[in-house]
């Protein structure tokens, strides 16, 4: 049965996930704007893994509503998951068929199939098509996994660090792999990683999940241009902060500050007493996770 | 041994008691320890209530009950201390970690050196002549440790305790068990000391130091070693090795056709170990196995001149046994490919819900049925074949009444494929009850018929409709529960 599109690709609303006393997610609100690199980071054991399960309803959440197209996540339909890649952490998966095996048996499930991009990446990732997956490495196993979950060409494409046992030159062509999806097919990609370096080369937006939330999301470019890191003697700095009406991300004792101004404009120039330097993702990274 | 060293060997042989009580609750280990006393303390409390002339009869009963109870929770707990102590023998770490296949090693002496000695302390002394009791116990536990890295000794010890044993003893004390007999008597000290010394040295050289192959060694004994130690949700628990030729055969065959049904193609997802072309090649070569010990057994009877056909019965209960046991282990199968069951669940067409928990029990149960009835088959040829040797031979080895008390146990196990699935622990103590219910239900079955009397047709008759209950309720209940997959990921 087909249901009505809808082209918000995902939405998570009050969502919270326990696992006994502990809330990995706590009332979490999040929208994936469509068409958009979302780079979801967080501490490791922040939950980044359970927000991704439970945002495609592979884990039922404890309380809130996720949904997928407009559809409740736990039950999807079909035409909603033929929209669907994902792309999960472990890469090991259907060890006992063969890589033409596996992507035959997938196949067979979709409605459409993209076989010259299919043919185009395993020829051009090297990856044996007669050989058990189990005798892969573990980056062919990866970017098999990437293949499988690109060949149906999908609308929403969830990775959960996709380009952890990757060489370089293997991350690069998939990250611009990643890019052509987004301007062919205007895909909305959501993916968790710790590389940074890669988030900034082709993340549109980017998410930090801390204390069971989503802390911020903005775009990359945006957020970067507004956020400072502010040096000097921490009275100083206050008053700077509350002078320019900046925001206060975080301050490690005793070190510099990492604040937002409105945007770039917003941004005043350095002064005798405080140091305004153009804060990094790392710092960000760093300040909104802590 | 100083304090350190000692402390570090008790850390060692605490790991894992330490791992059962960090991954499952203890009361699956007070289930499985109930189930295995119940039957001696209700023999015990009975004694204490029946008549003064029955009173001996049924403490007797209670002791040797009561015993092999203990031996049997000894030696799982034997097996998951093995299978832990092997685990921990990882290739790095026995490389670089300062004493640490030193200190494995004399761990696992040790702690063979204390279950000899409960044996031999415990029905050593009920029973009589302790010394015996503490070779078998230490020959027995070493092959058992053994077998765990090496897996072809299960098939050796299956052949002992199915062709040899009953070979040598069938017909009474025959020549060869006197003879065996004259030699303990003669020279039980000298026996013991080769025991103690070749189990010893086996335990040894259980616990690798490293080098070549040791890897391959390794991951060959992680799995079995794995399900003894009971780490199924680690890393330990791997998804299934290759495809079986009959299973690739026929995904090749599902996937060209084009419109295979998703419940063929979901079933074919789930990996070959759960697939009905695996059970039939395991069936096959287990039919193989058990046909080519009849050969033995008629071979060696015809050799030896001798009526050996009365071991034929015994085979055909192992075969109704063997042939089901891996139906009853689906949740451990179905455990190692909850990684995979994520993506499944995601495919367009897959069922969910509701549809998915039908679907699944019922596709289990399918699988289990006709193992089991593939069982009785094959059982019913096998007694039929000895009853064509030796007319009413099967209804004197005794093995008859133990096939129907199986037969009549076997199928209502059912039940244990209507589980909630999303909900299933695997790493627990209570994974063993499917495979020793019907061991549990057949002893019950067996007592009602042989103490009470109760034909064995009206009894199975009631617990299959026992079972049908149960799985009518459960299909009811499935309607409401979450999507059986993944596999176990709402267990606590």
């Amino acid at each position: 049965m087909s249901s009505p599109r809808n082209d918000t690709p995902c939405v998570a609303q009050g969502l919270r996930v326990s696992f006994g006393a502990q809330h990995v997610l706590d009332g979490l609100d999040w929208s994936l704007p469509a068409g958009r690199v979302v780079g979801l980071l967080g501490r490791n054991g922040a939950g980044k893994t359970t927000l991704i399960e439970t945002l495609l309803g592979l884990r039922e959440p404890t309380s809130g509503h996720a949904s997928l197209f407009g559809q409740p996540s736990m039950a999807v339909a079909d035409d909603a998951r033929a929209r669907i890649g994902y792309v999960p952490q472990r890469s090991d998966l259907f060890e006992w068929l063969t890589a033409d095996q596996l992507l035959a048996y997938f196949r067979s499930f979709y409605p459409r199939w993209n076989t010259a991009k299919v043919d185009g990446l395993m020829s051009r990732w090297d990856i044996a098509r007669d050989k058990t997956i189990r005798g892969l490495s573990h980056g062919q196993q990866q970017r098999l996994s990437i293949i499988r979950a690109l060949a149906h060409d999908p609308e929403l494409l969830v990775l959960d660090e996709p380009v952890a046992s990757l060489d370089p030159a293997a991350r690069r062509d998939f990250l611009s792999e990643l890019v052509d999806q987004v301007i062919d097919q205007r895909t909305t990609i959501v993916f968790s990683t710790h590389i940074l370096s890669d988030l900034e080369r082709v993340a549109l937006d980017v998410a930090f999940l801390s204390g069971g939330r989503i802390a911020l999301h903005a775009p990359l470019d945006e957020l970067l241009e507004s956020s400072v890191r502010l040096g000097g003697v921490p009275a100083d700095i206050e008053r700077f902060v509350r002078d320019h009406r900046l925001q206060a991300i975080s301050r490690e004792a005793g070190g510099p500050m990492i604040a937002r101004g409105r945007d770039a404009e917003a941004i005043p120039p350095a002064t005798p007493t405080v140091s305004v330097d153009r804060a990094t993702l790392e710092d960000l990274f760093l300040a909104l996770t802590a | 041994m100083n304090h350190a060293e000692s402390s570090a060997i008790a850390r060692i042989l605490a790991s894992p008691f330490q791992q059962r009580i960090n991954q499952d609750s203890v009361w699956g280990a007070i289930v499985v320890i109930v189930l295995c006393l119940a039957a001696p303390a209700g023999l015990l409390v009975w004694s204490l209530v029946a008549e003064a002339s029955l009173a001996p009869e049924l403490r007797y009963r209670a002791a040797v009950s009561g015993a092999i109870a203990a031996v049997a929770l000894l030696i799982a707990a034997w097996m998951m201390l093995v299978g832990n102590l092997l685990q921990q023998n990882q290739p790095a770490m026995a490389r670089l970690v300062p004493g640490h296949v030193a200190r494995l090693r004399t761990a696992l002496l040790v702690a063979w050196a204390l279950g000899v000695l409960a044996i031999a302390a415990g029905p050593g002394f009920v029973f009589g002549d302790p010394l015996a009791w503490a070779c078998a116990a230490a020959a027995g536990l070493a092959l058992l440790a053994a077998s765990l890295r090496w897996p072809v000794l299960w098939v050796l010890g299956f052949m002992f305790v199915f062709v040899v044993v009953p070979t040598l003893t069938w017909e009474g004390p025959t020549s060869t068990t006197e003879i065996l007999q004259a030699q303990w008597r003669h020279a039980a000290r000298l026996v013991t000391a080769i025991v103690a010394t070749a189990g010893a040295a086996a335990l040894a050289a259980l616990v690798s130091e490293g080098g070549r192959g040791l890897q391959a060694s390794h991951d060959a004994g992680r799995s079995l070693g794995c399900r003894f130690a009971g780490s199924a949700r680690t890393g330990c628990a791997q998804g299934p090795r290759a495809a079986s030729r009959p299973y690739s055969a026929w995904l090749t065959r599902q996937l060209a056709r084009g419109d295979a049904s998703v419940s063929s193609r979901l079933l074919l997802g789930l990996g070959p170990s759960v697939h009905w072309t695996m059970r039939i090649r395991h069936g096959l070569i287990f039919v193989g196995v058990c046909g080519g010990m009849c050969a033995v057994v008629v071979g060696l009877a015809a050799f030896l001149g001798r009526d050996l056909h009365g071991v034929l019965p015994w085979l055909s209960f192992s075969l109704l046994t063997g042939a089901s046991t891996p139906a009853l282990q689906a949740a451990a199968q179905l455990y190692k490919t909850r990684r995979e069951q994520a993506l499944l669940v995601l495919l367009p067409g897959m069922p969910r819900g509701a549809r998915l928990n039908r679907w699944l029990a019922w596709q289990m149960s399918v699988l289990f049925v006709a193992s089991a009835l593939a069982g009785f088959v094959l059982a019913g040829a096998l007694d039929l074949f000895a009853e064509t040797l030796d007319k009413g031979l099967v209804q004197r080895s005794g093995g008859a009444d133990m096939t129907a008390a199986i037969a009549v146990a076997l199928l209502p196990q059912v039940v244990f494929q209507w589980r909630a699935w999303a909900r299933q622990r695997v790493a627990s103590a209570l994974e063993f009850v499917p495979t020793l219910a019907p061991f549990l239900l057949g002893g019950a079955a067996l007592m009602l018929h042989l103490w009470a009397g109760v034909a064995y047709l009206p009894m199975g008759l009631v617990f299959m409709a026992l079972a049908l209950a149960y799985c009518a309720w459960r299909w009811w209940r499935m309607g409401g529960e979450p999507t059986a997959m993944p596999i176990g990921r709402l267990a606590r």
